[in-house]
């Protein structure tokens, strides 16, 4: 096996970006709202509602991309590649299942 | 930004000296946007060096411990340069959002207004008076200032973080230690062809 995963785990970043941005910028604009006078924040509020249908389009693209099966397959293709290239040095202890790291992130952009 | 090929990565060598090549390659590009990236509206430049910090930082994330203690000052300092070139960056998407907004709205505004005319030979100011968004302007405008001022103090303090960086040796010090990183293992075992040789990483 050579690198397939190399392209998922591209699109994936890429897919949960696209969904971040506009849950940091909703977030970003909305404590920006709350501290102006309540006749300004109308054209705030507007702007929120734009972004949140960019969201709900971002959630609809990065559906597919986090759904368990694909997220575990990724992580075995993964845990393949891994055991491969130990097996090529000829240490090491096995792995632990990647699969449970399904799901973690640091939140980091 | 495409990232540039890491050349004579070698499945065979040992981590440090593959990490070694991958870190030198990715610091010269994060050191390549500077100065450029030192002028207050290189939003581009800024925007290439945050992707080449963040490089910088994940690699050393998993390979510091090969450089000793200039790989940690090294990832602290690109984590720090990625955070406020993003923060940065966030303000150059906004803003023009918010102004084509404003935009988009002023258009409406008019063709309402208009349409409000009909057949008039001149427009009567009580009409724009009652355009639909006329309470949603202010609130946008004074937005627009807040990024604009909060991206030039976010400037000031990016073109402090990367003087004080370079003043430190950071840098310097990392580039010297991935330096001895491989030549100490170019000493060790010279590189021989063979099926599972060097290649590049893109």
């Amino acid at each position: 096996m050579s690198w397939p995963p190399l392209g998922e785990v591209r699109h994936l970043p890429d897919a949960l970006g696209e969904r971040r941005d506009r849950d940091v910028a909703i977030a970003s604009l909305e404590a920006f709202g709350a501290d102006l006078p309540a006749p300004d924040r109308r054209g705030v509020h507007g702007l929120v509602e734009l972004l949140r249908l960019e969201q709900a389009r971002a959630n609809e693209e990065l559906r597919p991309y986090v759904k368990a099966e694909r997220l575990a397959s990724l992580c075995e293709r993964l845990r393949e590649l891994a055991d491969a290239a130990e097996r090529r040095a000829g240490r090491g202890p096995p792995l632990p299942s990647l699969t449970s790291f399904a799901g973690n992130g640091d939140g980091s952009r | 930004m495409k990232a540039k090929r890491v050349k004579k990565l070698d499945p065979r060598a040992p981590l440090a000296a593959n990490a070694a090549r991958i870190v030198r390659v990715r610091l010269g590009e994060l050191r390549s946007f500077a100065p450029a990236a030192l002028q207050e509206d290189a939003a581009h430049e800024q925007h290439d060096m945050r992707i080449a910090a963040k490089r910088l930082r994940y690699v050393l994330e998993a390979t510091e411990t090969s450089f000793g203690r200039h790989g940690s000052h090294a990832r602290r300092g690109a984590r720090s340069l990625q955070g406020v070139l993003g923060d940065i960056h966030d303000c150059d998407e906004m803003l023009p959002r918010v102004e084509s907004h404003l935009a988009e709205m002023r258009a409406l505004d008019a063709d309402a207004v208009l349409a409000e005319a009909g057949q008039a030979d001149d427009l009567d100011p009580r009409l724009a008076a009652r355009a639909p968004h006329r309470t949603s302007y202010r609130g946008l405008e004074v937005l627009a200032v807040y990024l604009q001022a909060r991206r030039r103090l976010l400037f000031g303090r990016f073109a402090e973080l990367w003087e004080g960086i370079e003043r430190d040796g950071v840098w310097d010090r990392l580039e010297l230690a991935a330096t001895r990183v491989i030549r100490e293992e170019e000493e060790a075992a010279p590189a021989a062809p063979g099926p599972e040789g060097a290649r590049t990483l893109p």
